[in-house]
């Protein structure tokens, strides 16, 4: 672990239905930085996450927090981990049936004891923040995709977080829109000096936001530094993840005639 | 942990110099306390000084909000010193600046 790693993932398995989706993976995540998790669909990235905010049990290897393996930790020092991060799910995760007020109180009724009235100023600096104070009184479902996202980040910083786990933030966002969450998470880390770990495949949003880019391919990790060691690289994979060439596609014919030749019901 | 020393220079003046962390563990005693005192008849005005004392999050900036409306109801004056830049950047962030502007004196730590 580098004296600067908040987190240090140290060979990492993981194991769904059987089958292993991640193989001994390894790296630190620098304190304060901005750290992507990139790679194609399928290769391991959400499961990393999922490990990462403890929502998923290690099978096998350890991820330190400050010297403390996350495997290893009680329920109540779960609960201490989970009061420091903020995790911004694909789809924004927000309670349809509430306000996005309402969605932005429930961390901070359940884990402080704040006043409401602190609270709802709270709520209201963090939809600032993402542009959404005058949306305070709105339901989820009367939001746009982008607004939903931009919701459910507010909501990940409701407890103010050491470190923010985000994952696919560009995905189903015009251009724009994207660039301005890119744009909004590099003034958070700015701003209240958090950690960010970005999980994404979109190259333009990684090398913009980046200080440290990890690449998984069938997961295992690729290649991981700065952003220009992981364009420099010479490994075949990262190359074509780079270029976006396409991976020739493999049909088992014989299972594809008997299909097709075989009577339907 | 955050300390509250309260001194009053002037009949009409409350100083309150706090020290420690002002956080979401400290500040609901904190915010009682000081409200308390800035709906208090005679808090004329109040200065709170931050120098000795660290906003960690952003509760410590709902609470200032709640002080300054409650001293602002009372018809006083609220004037906070001593904050950081990180507690500045906060304000920005959350564009409070225009709400501060007349509050927040300059003399940062």
């Amino acid at each position: 672990m580098a004296s600067t790693d908040l987190i240090a993932i140290r060979g990492l398995n993981s194991f769904y239905r059987g089958r292993q989706v991640l193989f001994d993976v390894k790296f630190g995540i620098p304190k304060n930085r901005v750290t992507v998790i990139m790679g194609v669909s399928g290769c391991g990235k959400t499961t990393l996450l999922r490990h990462l905010v403890g929502l998923k049990h290690t099978d096998s290897g350890e991820i330190m927090i400050e010297d403390e393996d996350l495997g290893g930790f009680s329920e109540s020092q779960l609960m201490a981990y989970r009061r420091r991060i903020g995790v911004l799910f694909q789809g924004g995760a927000l309670f349809n049936s509430m306000s996005l007020r309402e969605n932005i109180a429930v961390p901070l009724k359940v884990h402080t004891k704040l006043a409401p009235e602190t609270i709802r100023i709270m709520g209201l600096m963090k939809l600032n923040m993402v542009g959404l104070s005058d949306f305070c009184d709105f339901m989820p479902s009367q939001l746009s995709g982008g607004m939903r996202k931009r919701a459910g980040l507010a909501r990940a910083l409701a407890m103010d977080p050491e470190v923010l786990f985000v994952d696919e933030p560009s995905s189903g966002l015009d251009p724009i829109t994207a660039a301005g969450l890119d744009r909004m998470l590099l003034d958070l880390r700015e701003t209240l000096g958090m950690t960010l770990v970005v999980v994404t495949h979109e190259l333009e949003s990684a090398f913009k936001i980046a200080d440290q880019i990890v690449m998984m391919d069938k997961g295992m990790v690729m290649a991981a530094g700065v952003p220009e060691e992981v364009r420099n690289s010479d490994d075949p994979r990262v190359r074509q993840f780079l270029s976006r060439e396409a991976d020739p596609m493999h049909v088992n014919m014989d299972s594809y005639y008997e299909h097709i030749l075989k009577r339907g019901k | 942990m955050v300390k509250c020393q309260i001194n009053y220079p002037t009949p009409n003046l409350t100083v309150m110099e706090l020290d420690g962390r002002f956080d979401r563990n400290t500040a609901p005693q904190l915010r009682r306390d000081i409200l308390k005192l800035a709906r208090e008849k005679g808090a004329r005005e109040i200065e709170i000084n931050f120098s000795n004392a660290v906003c960690t999050d952003t509760c410590c900036i709902a609470v200032m909000v709640e002080i300054l409306r409650a001293v602002l109801k009372q018809g006083g004056r609220l004037k906070i010193s001593g904050i950081d830049d990180n507690t500045a950047r906060m304000i920005s962030l959350s564009q409070l600046d225009e709400i501060f502007k007349n509050v927040v004196v300059t003399d940062k730590k």
